[in-house]
């Protein structure tokens, strides 16, 4: 069975007046035995939608071909599955209805239909992950799905919003974008939707690698439906609510209400693993010596039973006239801030260098090595490189380069999520 | 709880004013485990003691002390299962380009424990921001009991001190830099060096019934068990006796962890091997963070019985015997 606990970081510390609680929730799993998710867990669906337009002629087509065959060959037996081919339309290419379960037969018989699997149509997404979520089913398990493409949408800009509406919090969808003609902006509304990853695979043939990480991790999963449920006192306000590790993940949005006090924040599967999470809430001013607990923050399974509370922890307010303990800034809480503005300024830079806005850019830009200097963010800075050179990180002196690598620049725009955990140098 | 908490009646919940013996509205007796509702007027304490509805504290806070330097230490001190109160004291703080942390345990048999731990724990670390040598600042942590001991209790006594009934306490003093350990301590409260590769060693001798008892010759298990093992034969406190200047100095040369701490935690892992795998475990499940190995050591107390107050500092000495930042 898998263990969960929750820890607080923050300064509870408010002077006279103040009335904005900030506090970092580390969320750790274990599952005890330390073996392979198999005994007992949720069972786990998986399915693979390639793009099939036919801008995917070519290496695109074959290495899309390659990654599904391997990715469906370290399918564990019992797992079950699918492929879909999407242009305009969606095609279950195996099986030719409903998602099948993995044995060694039905492995080679998907790699059968995987063959033969041609380029040739247009682009329509929300055909696709309609497809997907009928292969689901409302099933209650572990869903994942990996999306790839290779370029645009192209059908009504609305029906993609509504299929997200649709099917959100049914599965969770990785999506990758292949080559350089997609665009992120299309994609990271998918992920961001459906609770799943977005990046870039540059060259073809690094898909197959992606595409297997994504299924292992797939079945790493042994808890679906894993939310976190959070109090708040009558009179208080939700600023935000983040996922900051591994990656920066804005969940305010998503609050289910469950009463008057409560709600619940959707986070997907999970296996063995620890995702921090930045709390912000807006409380009534106390007086000097009042103690409030600020926010509750559970973490909430579904069971067949119901909802089963497996751990929680404590977010408090206590207002005191002591200086020195109210201007404490604490460290967990000022790394992921910094960690969520760095992310902001790289997104800002880069939509002010595709407007032209050079003096933007440079600025934001130099902002960001800034930060990721200052905390240890190895990671960004070398995908930063790629697009500014940078002269003096501690004070944020950069020069945009002339050329940059189109590659490049989706790879910042994609990854510029990922965070350092704090305290540790990547 | 303020003044103006409204009591309320276990039975039906409403308002009585203290003195009524009996519930105006339902007639039942009032006794004095009835519910506090909050001044909001819409909830009630839920588990830990917080307004179900508004968030304010109602009951108490649970004396509970925590301090967290991140990545150089952190130290917990809880008041334990049995004890109402606290009286354990700690402090810890980063100096210069290394770490002192003092804790103390109140004796509990005398008046005003804490404000003898307090006292002691605070300026022994606040000595060692002006001199590194630790011993200096057990004394100064001596004098600073006296001075919070009641003029009056002092007065009273006389020179017949020994009879009094005085604020009095443990304290154990680690100053860790580099790699160098130095160590002070008056008292059954303990540090122990715990180096990743290497044998653990308890660096601090108790100044314990038991401990002189074995030295004596006595038999290890039966002086343990002994019902005066626990007494503690050296403090700090007016009514003490002069003290022996105990300091160890280690070259710590290699990474580890210093662990400072009460009896509250090490009396339910008392020889050196039990202990030094108790906090293994609870380092590796906390990941690296001192303050959650903190929490997790003070919980493994607690779910034992809790029977006295809890104290625990974890300082990790990293790689090459480097100081921490």
């Amino acid at each position: 069975m898998p263990e969960y606990t929750l820890d607080t970081f923050q300064n509870e510390y408010l002077h006279e007046g103040a009335t904005e609680v900030n506090a970092i929730v580390t969320v750790t799993a274990t599952n005890g035995d330390g073996q392979s998710a198999a005994s007992g867990s949720a069972e786990a669906t998986v399915v693979i939608i390639i793009d099939t337009s036919g801008s995917m002629a070519g290496g695109r087509i074959r290495a899309a071909r390659d990654a599904t065959n391997a990715a469906v060959s370290v399918l564990r037996d019992g797992v079950r599955f699918a492929v879909v081919a999407g242009t305009h339309v969606a095609v279950n290419v195996y099986p030719r209805s409903g998602t099948a379960v993995a044995t060694d037969r039905t492995r080679k018989e998907a790699s059968v239909a995987i063959s033969q699997l041609r380029s040739d149509g247009g682009t329509a997404m929300s055909t696709w992950l309609n497809a997907a979520g009928t292969l689901f089913g409302g099933s209650t398990g572990i869903n994942q799905a990996i999306l790839l493409t290779d370029g645009e949408n192209r059908e009504d800009p609305r029906a993609l919003p509504v299929t997200l509406k649709t099917w959100a919090g049914s599965f969770q969808c990785h999506c990758r974008g292949v080559g350089t003609d997609w665009r992120v902006e299309e994609l990271r509304p998918i992920a961001n939707a459906m609770l799943g990853t977005v990046d870039i695979v540059a060259e073809p043939a690094g898909l197959v690698d992606d595409f297997t990480a994504i299924v292992n991790a797939a079945m790493s999963k042994t808890q679906a439906d894993v939310r976190l449920r959070l109090w708040m006192p009558a009179g208080a306000r939700l600023n935000y609510l983040k996922q900051v590790a591994p990656d920066i993940t804005d969940l305010t949005a998503k609050r289910v209400e469950v009463n008057a006090r409560s709600g619940d924040f959707p986070t997907g599967a999970w296996g063995s693993e620890s995702r921090d999470y930045h709390v912000s809430v807006e409380v009534g001013a106390g007086t000097i010596g009042d103690e409030m607990l600020a926010a509750r923050v559970s973490l909430v399974v579904g069971g067949p039973d119901g909802d089963n509370i497996v751990g929680q922890s404590l977010v408090r307010a206590v207002w005191t006239d002591d200086l020195a303990l109210s201007t404490r800034i604490n460290k967990a809480v000022a790394h992921y801030t910094g960690q969520a503005e760095l992310a902001s300024v790289i997104a800002e830079g880069l939509e002010a260098r595709k407007a032209g806005d050079v003096d933007t850019a440079t600025q934001r830009f130099g902002r960001a090595a800034q930060i990721a200097t200052a905390a240890g963010n190895q990671a960004t800075l070398d995908l930063l490189d790629k697009v500014v050179d940078i002269e003096d990180p501690a004070t944020g002196t950069v020069r945009l380069k002339k050329k940059v690598d189109a590659a490049d620049e989706m790879a910042l725009d994609t990854r510029s999520t990922r965070t350092v955990r704090v305290g540790k140098k990547q | 709880m303020t003044a103006a908490t409204p009591l309320c009646c276990g039975a039906c919940g409403a308002a009585y004013r203290a003195g009524d013996r009996f519930c105006e509205d339902c007639g039942h007796a009032l006794s004095s485990q009835t519910r506090v509702a909050c001044d909001c007027g819409e909830g009630k304490p839920d588990a830990d003691g917080f307004c179900d509805s508004c968030g304010r504290r109602l009951s108490p806070p649970p004396d509970r002390d925590e301090s967290d330097l991140g990545a150089a230490g952190a130290f917990v001190s809880d008041p334990g299962l049995r004890h109402v109160r606290n009286e354990d004291a700690a402090a810890i703080a980063v100096v210069g380009d290394g770490l002192v942390v003092a804790v103390s345990d109140g004796v509990s048999t005398g008046p005003d424990p804490r404000a003898a731990s307090r006292a002691a724990a605070t300026s022994a670390v606040a000595s060692l921001r002006s001199t590194s040598d630790v011993w200096a600042a057990v004394e100064a942590a001596a004098a600073a009991v006296v001075a919070a001991t009641d003029r009056q209790l002092l007065d009273a006594h006389g020179t017949a001190l020994a009879d009094a009934e005085v604020p009095a306490c443990t304290l154990v003093v680690a100053h860790v830099r580099g790699n160098r350990l130095g160590v002070a301590s008056v008292g059954d409260s303990r540090c122990y060096w715990l180096p990743t590769d290497g044998r653990p060693e308890q660096v601090t001798v108790d100044d314990s019934w038991a401990t002189e008892a074995i030295a004596d010759g006595m038999d290890e298990s039966a002086a343990n068990s002994d019902p005066r093992a626990h007494m503690i034969t050296a403090w700090l406190g007016a009514d003490a006796d002069p003290l022996n200047r105990c300091v160890v100095e280690r070259v710590i040369d290699g990474p580890g962890l210093v662990i400072v701490c009460t009896d509250g935690l090490w009396n339910y892992a008392a020889s050196v091997g039990s202990f030094a795998a108790l906090v293994a475990e609870h380092w590796a499940s906390a990941a690296g963070s001192p303050i959650i190995t903190a929490r997790r050591l003070v919980e493994f107390a607690r779910r034992a019985g809790g029977a006295d107050n809890i104290t625990v500092a974890v300082i990790p000495v990293h790689h090459e015997g480097a100081a921490h930042a």
